[in-house]
């Protein structure tokens, strides 16, 4: 048979295309695999990476479990939400920065900074390197095979620049990106709520740092985006943060204020307090236990549900204005919905359940995994995608109004929120000078009359006009968002054919030039560093091997059978040559040998710590 | 009606064959009633429009064309824009009013601001109302008041567009300058009911609060 003789031939790793969820705590990537998607995980793990960077003060950075176990230890090299910076300024972040134990700073085009052991990150990089973990990852659950390319989802509110510098974190993290997916579409298709009638259909998205609503109508496959609204500087985090204010105020009267500003503290309160929330869907109340010796601090506080509740009950409120006007922009009335559905890990929180099941007037859809629910929709998109069916069809819309910054300031709007995209809107525009040879144009994004109110894009010149009077020229200026959500601009100038030669030097992202530099630069490298990583646990782990074993000869020499001791020897020997190289291939099956190999000597150990219990005492001490 | 030239088959929108599934290049702004393969005026059947449009997206969607490399990717980028924004036109009473206004040669809205003389003196009233509600003067009665009056704009606006649109369905559908002022007028109610509903909002927010 054609197929079989195919797979022996074909002996390079399977590329697989994958749906990936890069979120604000967690990130994970799921696969389409016998006619659905399924998470991709590691044996015994849930496939949640936490989106999580430390930087060691050698090698290279770590990413994920590894990281967040530095968050007390080494604050200020130990970075969390890292999505909450992608596409912002300085001047967005107000909020946050006082919270954060690391120091940010921008670069002269308005790109957000970090500084790391005496290196510079941007957001995208730090998304980059977040990425590639949950690629690695991905590749060990699938026996090692290669990412093909991903779909890549983003909040439905994220607005242009946000969705520029997801793309441009995957292109540092030499991803090829099938599509961007908004996360509550993403959803909708995993929840299958594709039946043979037309429904209504509402997702409430909460995340770890950001929501957003989208109404959905659902007809025979085709999931078209009717409304959507969000926050993306709402979330799981900002619970996390009036709970970290419930602890400062407490402690003000005991520490001081320096001490309520360190880092190390910080971290404590912030981790406390995530643990606090979690421990409150299901407990009534819990106990805040924090110790910190180098603060001589050891506290206990206890916080009941409802505390929590009255702590985060406005912000369940701002939710709920955003799903207003969601269904006001979608015409649709509560009563009208056939179905709810919460994703998300801040819907475990028990009054987001009820605030919305009262809201929407019925109870919503929680069957699935709230974590896990967008990989999924992101692996079945990539389904679609490569040609795998039709049978399925995602219209959905630009969640903010594009428009032009006007002579006066106020906006011109070319497309307005909730346009089924891909869209193109062109406009005429004119000169307001006699022998005007140039137009600026400010492109802004958002819902504010004014232009300074809203966020702008980015600025761009029409030149090179030939000499006309006032209002002559005919300046014909082209949206385009394309099926990622992306904005492409062009200007033409009608009358003599001028094209504009449009630069958008966007504001917080990465220009060309910036993204050519960097990858240039270390991060080709990043790959490799996180084999080395592997390479040095994988060694770490033979060494503590090696030891028990030594330490445990003469029992195996006394009990095991000729056979085991010859293959136990013999695997002793591979591993410790092994461990000598940096061949990660050979390491890890060396490690996987002697694992192995060693089990009979565990087995005879186990034995005699049971045998020493139980000597001396009589049958009933046991 | 021009052929597929790879099949031959008759073509019902410029934008795509529905007998083979080739994707065609169109002209720079075709008329939104061909790109849906609908009758040009202004009675439209809503169904009719809801239909057409999933089943022309199931043939140009990019989703659909990503697999047959970066050209064919574009083109159906494009023609997916045309249709999504044909739709809306078509979808829209008043973006629909305005391509048929330009289509007769009638003034723009910056070209003849007027509106008629009748609707002006209801103007007043309305503002009224809006204003009272605004400033805190309608106190508990707010609810009510926007209620009521968002039923006697919604009914304003639909007596409007009725006469507008019978028309601009007629075979003569008289003089453009008329028509202009018409729509100005259903424009005009638009934009009130736009304030009213951000004025609906800001009061349910207040009280939630």
């Amino acid at each position: 048979m054609g197929y079989i003789e195919l797979d022996v031939l074909d002996s390079g790793p399977r590329r697989i295309l994958i749906g990936i969820d890069l979120g604000t705590t967690n990130s994970l990537a799921a696969l389409w695999e016998d006619d659905r998607p399924v998470i991709l995980r590691q044996e015994g793990g849930s496939g949640l990476l936490p989106s999580v960077i430390n930087f060691p003060s050698a090698g290279p950075p770590l990413v994920g479990r590894q990281a967040r176990a530095q968050a007390v230890v080494d604050p200020q090299h130990t970075i969390f939400s890292v999505k909450r910076l992608l596409g912002r300024g300085l001047s967005d972040l107000k909020d946050e920065l006082r919270s954060l134990p690391y120091e940010l700073s921008e670069n002269e085009n308005g790109v957000l900074q970090i500084e790391m052991r005496g290196q510079t990150y941007t957001a995208p990089e730090l998304s980059a390197l977040i990425l590639r973990a949950v690629c690695h990852q991905a590749c060990e659950a699938h026996g090692n095979a290669e990412i093909a390319s991903a779909v890549i989802t983003v909040p439905a509110y994220f607005d242009d620049a946000q969705r520029q510098a997801t793309r441009d974190a995957a292109r540092l993290a030499d991803i090829e990106v099938l599509r961007i997916v908004n996360e509550p579409t993403a959803a909708s298709l995993a929840y299958g709520l594709d039946q043979k009638d037309a429904s209504t259909v509402a997702i409430y998205d909460l995340g770890g740092g950001t929501f957003d609503v989208s109404i959905l109508s659902i007809e025979d496959g085709v999931f078209r985006v009717l409304a959507t609204n969000g926050d993306t500087r709402l979330g799981g985090d900002d619970f996390d943060r009036e709970l970290i204010e419930l602890i400062r105020k407490d402690l003000a009267e005991q520490i001081s204020a320096e001490d309520l500003a360190d880092p190390a503290f910080l971290q404590a309160a912030r981790l406390a307090a995530e643990k606090c929330k979690i421990a409150l869907s299901s407990d009534p109340r819990h106990e805040i236990h924090l110790s910190l010796p180098d603060l001589d601090l050891n506290w206990r506080k206890r916080v009941t549900r409802e505390e929590f509740e009255q702590c985060i009950a406005p912000l369940v409120e701002r939710t709920l204005d955003c799903c207003r006007r969601a269904l006001a922009d979608a015409g649709v009335q509560p009563a009208d919905l056939d179905e709810v559905v919460l994703v998300g890990g801040s819907t475990r929180v028990p009054l987001v359940r009820a605030r919305t099941e009262e809201f929407f007037g019925r109870a919503p859809h929680t069957e699935l995994n709230p974590d896990e629910v967008v990989a999924l929709g992101a692996a079945a998109q990539a389904q679609v995608l490569m040609g795998g069916t039709r049978d399925i069809l995602l219209m959905d819309v630009t969640p903010l109004s594009l428009g032009l910054e006007t002579v006066g300031g106020a906006v011109s709007k070319l497309i307005e929120r909730n346009s089924t995209i891909p869209c193109s809107v062109t406009e005429g525009f004119t000169t307001y000078a006699d022998g005007q040879s140039g137009i600026d144009f400010n492109i802004v994004q958002g819902e504010r009359e004014m232009a300074a109110d809203c966020r702008s894009l980015g600025r761009f010149k029409l030149t090179g006009l030939p000499p006309m009077s006032a209002g002559m020229a005919r300046v014909a200026v082209c949206f385009h968002i394309d099926a990622d959500g992306l904005l492409t601009v062009t200007a033409k100038e009608e009358t003599s054919g001028v094209r504009a030669e449009i630069e958008v030097s966007p504001r917080h992202g990465l220009s060309e030039e910036d993204m050519e530099v960097m990858l240039q630069a270390g991060f080709d490298n990043a790959s490799a560093d996180f084999d080395r990583r592997q390479v040095a646990d994988l060694k770490a782990e033979i060494g503590t091997m090696l030891l028990a074993v030594q330490k445990n000869q003469a029992a195996a020499d006394e009990h095991l059978d000729p056979e085991s001791r010859e293959d136990l020897a013999e695997a002793v020997e591979r591993a410790s040559l092994a461990s000598q190289g940096d061949d990660l291939d050979e390491i890890r099956s060396a490690r996987d040998q002697f694992e192995q190999a060693s089990l009979p000597l565990a087995a005879v150990l186990m034995d005699r710590v049971v045998k020493d219990a139980v000597q001396g005492k009589s049958l009933d001490e046991v | 009606m021009s052929a597929c030239p790879d099949c031959g088959a008759a073509l019902q929108t410029p934008l795509v064959c529905e007998g083979c599934g080739a994707l065609q290049a169109t002209g720079e702004r075709p008329s939104p009633f061909e790109v849906l393969g609908l009758k040009r005026g202004w009675n439209v059947d809503r169904d009719e429009l809801g239909r057409q449009l999933l089943r022309l997206t199931r043939l140009t969607h990019p989703d659909f064309h990503g697999v047959h490399g970066v050209q064919a990717r574009d083109l159906a980028e494009r023609n997916t824009a045309l249709l999504n924004s044909a739709y809306a036109t078509l979808d829209d009473d008043v973006l629909r009013a305005e391509w048929l206004l330009a289509d007769l040669g009638a003034p723009s809205p910056d070209q003849e601001r007027q509106m008629p003389q009748a609707f002006l003196m209801e103007v007043l009233e309305w503002n009224e109302v809006l204003e009272k509600v605004r400033s805190g003067g309608a106190g508990e009665d707010a609810g009510d008041r926007l209620e009521s009056l968002r039923t006697e704009l919604l009914a304003q606006r639909a007596s409007s567009l009725d006469q507008l649109g019978r028309r601009l369905q007629a075979s003569d559908p008289g003089d453009p300058q008329t028509l202009r002022r018409e729509l100005n007028a259903v424009r005009y109610l638009d934009r009130t009911l736009s304030e009213l509903g951000e004025l609906v909002l800001e009061q349910a927010a207040t009280q939630s609060d």
